[in-house]
């Protein structure tokens, strides 16, 4: 079982890269798959695996299958603080820039947080509802933002949206590091992410102080949402798809899960927006509406799916 | 016999002031009323009316997709000039309360400009205002020099990030009026986001940035090695609103692209 999951998500990764470096109007010119199709997939693939982390975090950490970046506000939260900062001047290469949308994305988290705890005892569908208050709002302020600011708005909207037209190469080496730093030390503590999946009780009594392991799993979760979102804008579906996906295939245990969301959901993210891109060649749709429209289906796919195996 | 003086003078002044009221819905249709001289009848503009500089003391009303249709019926107008693309259900709304709307084709084609030009100048009883606006502005193509040999392929960037145009657009047709010719011309499409592999392989020979800067586009990958960055031609002086809205500055725009295509710096 071990073996052959690690295969299909390495088949699938690898499908998806060959894909996104081969298909293009060039053919297969050495010249534009090193130059334009490299960094682009390699920035589809960081911020695949930024969300599909992040996501399976958010739903271990919560205990709740339908938690990802978008529904708890991170993403939100993060979109908004990036765009506060291209009208205030603050372009995507600066190190302000990366602290704010992750301060952004924290933020957002933490208030969703703050909000379900003041029902009383904490409650993960409390945290679920106080997320997507926070996430709605934020994006209201956005789209305010956006419809107030003639200058650019146009771009801005299209930052929102999400896609990877314009890859700084900066800007991806810096995602592809938090990326990659998070990932890591979620995955050194396994134990108290799986610890924490039984419920925060059960944490406790196994020695653990589920509060503090809970903001850590959060800042981490947030920290790839930040890295993902400063190099692709807003792109749904990434981090509530893949950890469902790819939990048939590993179980339930975060010392595959973790690795194997993050490794999906760069082949999915990588997929989509090679499809984007190839489509409707010459024209291009950004990977966050691919996504969007792909996310969905294949969600009742899986679902509809799921219930015929158990039957 | 004083009462009947009287009430002959309110007649008198009253009528001036029924003068007619127009509103107009897109900034091309107001910058062509005030080249007509009927800037003074425009009770309402949309809210990306902001040429000529008078249009700022004039009531704003929404714009063409979602004009605020209660603010429009406030200003009593007795013609409403809108995009017949707009929706129809913008038209349908207002002419349910009575409100007459002039909704004018799209300009596919530069010379559709010709067309909705004497359309309002016909709503507004101008019509040989109109033809003498038609004539200043086809005249002003028609000054223009020949272009030396070949066409200049053309990428036009209306908006950063690849938006770009095809031959369903007036600004494809207003590029050739200028002597060039675009690269996506062969597409039957407006307005779509064009991938920047395409860009590449079609290899333009002049690039209008009309959102962006020059660095930020040179920053695309293999961006300098396009024969347009290569030759100098980044063009991204032109006027964004009057190249991309169909009404008479245009004409201005297109004699200056002519100019910064084929003219020696």
């Amino acid at each position: 079982m071990k073996r052959s999951s690690a295969l299909y998500i390495t088949a699938a990764l690898a499908a998806a890269c060959l894909f996104s470096l081969a298909a293009g109007p060039a053919g297969l010119s050495y010249e534009i798959i090193w130059n334009l199709r490299l960094p682009r997939t390699l920035a589809a693939l960081t911020v695949g695996a930024g969300l599909g982390l992040a996501g399976a975090l958010f739903q271990g950490v919560l205990k709740n299958p339908l938690s990802d970046p978008y529904i708890l506000g991170t993403s939100a939260g993060a979109t908004a603080a990036a765009v506060f900062c291209f009208l205030g001047g603050i372009e995507r290469t600066s190190p302000l820039f990366f602290l704010a949308v992750f301060a952004g994305a924290f933020g957002a988290t933490f208030l969703s947080y703050w909000l379900a705890r003041l029902a009383g005892r904490l409650s993960d569908a409390a945290l679920v509802l106080a997320g997507v208050a926070v996430s709605a709002f934020l994006t209201a302020l956005v789209m305010l933002t956006l419809s107030a600011a003639r200058e650019r708005s146009f771009s801005l909207f299209y930052f929102v949206l999400g896609g990877l037209y314009q890859v700084d190469p900066g800007v991806l080496a810096v995602s592809a590091l938090i990326t990659g730093v998070c990932g890591a030390l979620a995955l050194a503590r396994w134990r108290a992410l799986d610890a924490m999946a039984l419920g925060a009780e059960n944490a406790y009594h196994l020695g653990l102080s589920p509060e503090r392991e809970r903001m850590l799993f959060f800042a981490l979760a947030c920290a790839a949402t930040s890295a993902a979102v400063a190099l692709g804008g807003t792109i749904g579906f990434v981090g509530l798809m893949t950890p469902h996906i790819v939990r048939l295939l590993t179980g339930p245990s975060a010392r595959t899960l973790l690795p194997a969301a993050a490794l999906g959901g760069a082949a999915l993210l990588t997929a989509a927006d090679a499809a984007g891109r190839t489509l409707f060649s010459p024209a291009e749709i950004p990977a966050g509406v691919v996504m969007a429209l792909a996310g969905a289906p294949f969600f009742m796919w899986l679902l509809w799916k799921s219930s015929r195996g158990k039957a | 016999m004083n009462k009947a003086v009287l009430f002959l003078l309110i007649l008198l002044v009253a009528v001036p002031a029924q003068a007619r009221r127009a509103v107009s819905l897109m900034p091309s249709y107001t910058e062509i009323i005030f080249e007509l001289g009927a800037g003074k009848e425009l009770a309402g503009v949309s809210n990306f009316c902001n040429w000529p500089p008078e249009t700022a003391k004039i009531e704003k009303a929404g714009d063409y997709l979602r004009p605020n249709i209660e603010k429009v019926y406030s200003l009593k107008p007795d013609v409403v000039f809108t995009g017949a693309w707009a929706g129809e259900s913008v038209v349908k709304q207002l002419a349910s309360l009575g409100v007459k709307v002039a909704a004018l084709p799209e300009e596919k084609r530069v010379a559709d400009v010709y067309s909705t030009i004497r359309l309002i100048a016909a709503q507004l009883e101008r019509k040989a205002g109109g033809e003498a606006l038609v004539r200043k502005l086809s005249g002003l193509l028609k000054a223009m020099p020949g272009r030396p040999g070949k066409p200049l392929k053309v990428y036009i960037e209306a908006d950063a990030g690849g938006w770009t145009t095809g031959s369903e657009s007036f600004l494809s047709d207003a590029v050739e009026h200028a002597g060039g010719a675009n690269v996506f011309g062969r597409e039957k499409r407006s307005y779509f986001q064009a991938t920047w592999e395409e860009v590449l392989l079609l290899d333009p020979e002049a690039v209008i940035l009309l959102e962006g800067t020059e660095r930020e586009f040179l920053a695309r990958p293999m961006a300098r090695d396009l024969a347009a960055v290569k030759a100098g031609r980044v063009i991204t002086t032109l006027n964004r609103d009057a190249f991309t809205r169909p009404g008479p500055r245009l004409f201005d725009e297109i004699s200056r692209l002519r100019k910064l295509l084929y003219e020696k710096k």
